[in-house]
């Protein structure tokens, strides 16, 4: 099955890096969470309400709309920020430093004794981002307000692109939540997600990652 | 076989009641974000509990309702949701500054268009949450947000209006920007919210008019009323102080245009042609020969009384010179005095120019009535002077015979003591 891919340019300082990934992932995230399901039988089930909290950037003039849950926020936070200094200490003398950060929404199948369920990527969202330096003041003020209305477009589209419907996993009955959500959150429920990131500047070959895990599960064994 | 009809149109009955608590929901998404306040963990612990127990929140979003927002749109819906939805339900949002300027900055729209679509009541409220999500999203990246959190009752202040019918765009100037939030296909015709926003932020003074239209055009307008501030006469002050003076002075209130035209015209006729600042050599120079003239007349008029005409003559060239510069007769100063008051105007360029108009006036008058004592000195005093020095030189004699006959008294009074 062929995921669905997005993918964004951005340039950016070093220091807004981890506040415009994050922008456009708990924009995504917002989108693709629900509430705690709680399920009265095998297929009935009720779903508890999401709370969300605004998000005001430091670095840049910036407020989002995020899920509040804080555990939900700092395992994202955490993947943001190792790209982020991994990006902030690549070498820069002789290009500019780029890499890409992805957030990527999987389901897993069940598969046959012995073999561990295969994860099967539906969506993914991917930040690549290219550091800038600002040569005076007027030239950071510039690329500033670029960054905001940057974001503003991205954050328009993803909502675009969410709001077509086009396909998200069915909603499981009981034995299957765990196929399609991270139910390891006690506030959220979020689609099953991962974050990876790589410096070269091409983009991660998730399927290809998730077949490479897949044989290295396998041969473990 | 009634029941399949009958289970249809309790699915339609399903989704006007989704449609109609939708709509409730984004005009309180649309508002509550225009109000400035930050949501934050501490608000959302403020709200009831609703936990797996009771009965969760439409569309499993915690969005509280303010009643007033509610009635609002209630109002607008009128128990008639399709109806309503398809004439548009507008949520506007505007700007109103201390001085009494009134500027739109946005229109949010939820319309339903022709079109539907079969899916099931679940199917649909799952997507109404995702719309919903989306409009809260969409609320925080247009400048309309920015400009609410920072609304300051000396400043501005934000505020909205629920009203049905179609939106008049124009009201949010040129180069406004469309953005789609979220496009839905429901059994029931194809759900449609979008957001117009306007992107130049000047405030222009027909603007004000123009909001008024949709007023006049459907009753259905509810103003919030409670949103229009008293001017602060401070700030107002600081503005106008700004005001460029390379740019024709406005009239006050109450001034007579065509009298200060007619002032004007009598300085601008008074004022020499020659390039700026060039009576101020030729003002030198009238002192300059002024204080010639009178040194040399003092001596010449010691010596020589019958010449004082001569001297006349010269001080009265250079008074000639001077009436170049000079700014209108004191009778015609007081006919235009009273244009050069201006009340309530302390500290704007206006008051200044009359204040110096007035030092001028006084300045003239003084230097005038100087310039005659001196031409008075010249030609009368020293006249009578020479006469009376004339008189004492002839009386020289008898004054000595009166020091001689003091001096012997004096002396003929000490033999005595």
């Amino acid at each position: 099955m062929n995921a669905r891919t997005i993918a964004f340019e951005l340039s950016m300082e070093g220091r807004q890096v981890d506040e415009v990934v994050a922008c456009i992932f708990h924009t995504v995230l917002f989108h693709r969470s629900s509430g705690k399901f709680t399920y009265n039988n095998e297929e009935s089930y009720s779903i508890r309400t999401v709370s969300y909290v605004d998000v005001d950037c430091d670095f840049i003039d910036f407020t989002y709309v995020c899920c509040e849950s804080d555990a939900l926020g700092r395992n994202v936070k955490r993947e943001i920020s190792d790209f982020s200094e991994l990006l902030r200490g690549a070498d820069s003398t002789s290009a500019p430093p780029r890499g890409s950060i992805s957030l990527e929404f999987f389901q897993k199948r069940r598969a046959r004794w012995p073999f561990q369920p295969e994860c099967v990527p539906w969506e993914v969202w991917t930040v690549y981002c290219e550091l800038t330096e600002s040569r005076n003041e007027q030239d950071m003020h510039s690329k500033h307000e670029n960054v905001v209305e940057m974001l503003q477009d991205k954050i328009v589209f993803i909502t675009e692109i969410i709001n077509r419907h086009e396909y998200v996993p069915k909603m499981p009955s009981r034995s299957d939540a765990d196929l399609i959500f991270d139910t390891s959150y006690s506030d959220i429920q979020p689609y099953l997600f991962k974050v990876h990131y790589n410096l070269s500047g091409a983009p991660p070959t998730s399927v290809g990652n998730t077949v490479r895990k897949l044989i290295r599960d396998t041969l473990s064994l | 076989m009634a029941s399949p009809n009958a289970d249809l149109q309790e699915k339609y009955k399903l989704y006007h009641k989704f449609t109609k608590v939708l709509t409730l929901k984004i005009a309180q998404i649309v508002v509550q974000s225009r109000q400035g306040k930050k949501i934050t963990h501490e608000c959302n612990s403020k709200l009831p509990e609703d936990g797996a127990d009771s009965s969760p929140q439409w569309f499993n979003l915690s969005i509280p309702d303010e009643p007033a927002v509610t009635e609002d749109t209630k109002r607008v819906l009128n128990g008639e949701v399709v109806d309503a939805l398809t004439k548009v339900l507008c949520i506007e949002i505007s700007l109103h500054t201390v001085d009494g300027d009134d500027m739109v900055l946005e229109i949010w729209t939820v319309k339903l268009a022709p079109g539907s679509e079969v899916c099931s009541p679940s199917t649909v409220y799952y997507r109404m949450s995702v719309m919903l999500k989306s409009a809260l999203t969409i609320s925080r990246i247009t400048p309309a947000y920015k400009l609410s959190r920072t609304q300051h009752n000396e400043t501005y202040k934000i505020s909205h209006k629920i009203y049905g019918g179609e939106p008049d765009y124009n009201i949010l100037g040129e180069k406004r920007k469309i953005v789609k939030v979220s496009e839905l296909h429901t059994p029931i015709g194809t759900l449609i919210i979008e957001v117009v926003y306007r992107t130049k932020m000047t405030i222009m003074p027909e603007s004000r008019q123009k909001i008024e239209q949709p007023v006049t055009a459907t009753n259905d307008i509810m103003v919030k009323s409670d949103h229009f501030i008293t001017e602060s006469p401070k700030k107002n002050r600081q503005e106008k102080r700004e005001l460029d003076l390379s740019k024709p002075l406005t009239a006050g209130a109450f001034v007579d245009t065509a009298k200060i035209k007619e002032l004007h015209d009598t300085l601008s006729q008074r004022l020499p042609p020659e390039p700026p600042m060039a009576w101020l050599l030729a003002e030198k120079e009238k002192i300059e020969n002024k204080m010639k003239s009178l040194t040399t007349s003092d001596d010449e008029n010691a010596n020589r009384p019958g010449c004082s005409t001569a001297t006349d003559t010269d001080t009265s060239s250079a008074h000639a010179v001077s009436t170049a510069i000079e700014v209108p007769k004191n009778k015609n100063s007081e006919k235009y005095s009273g244009l050069m008051e201006f009340p309530f105007a302390d500290g704007s360029p206006i008051a200044e120019l009359a204040n110096f108009y007035q030092e001028c006036l006084q300045a003239r008058s003084i230097s005038e009535e100087w310039t005659d004592i001196v031409i008075d000195s010249t030609s009368t005093d020293s006249e009578s002077l020479s006469k009376q020095l004339k008189m004492f030189e002839d009386a020289v004699p008898e004054f000595d015979n009166m020091v001689a006959s003091m001096f012997s008294n004096s002396e003929a009074g000490s033999d005595r003591s």
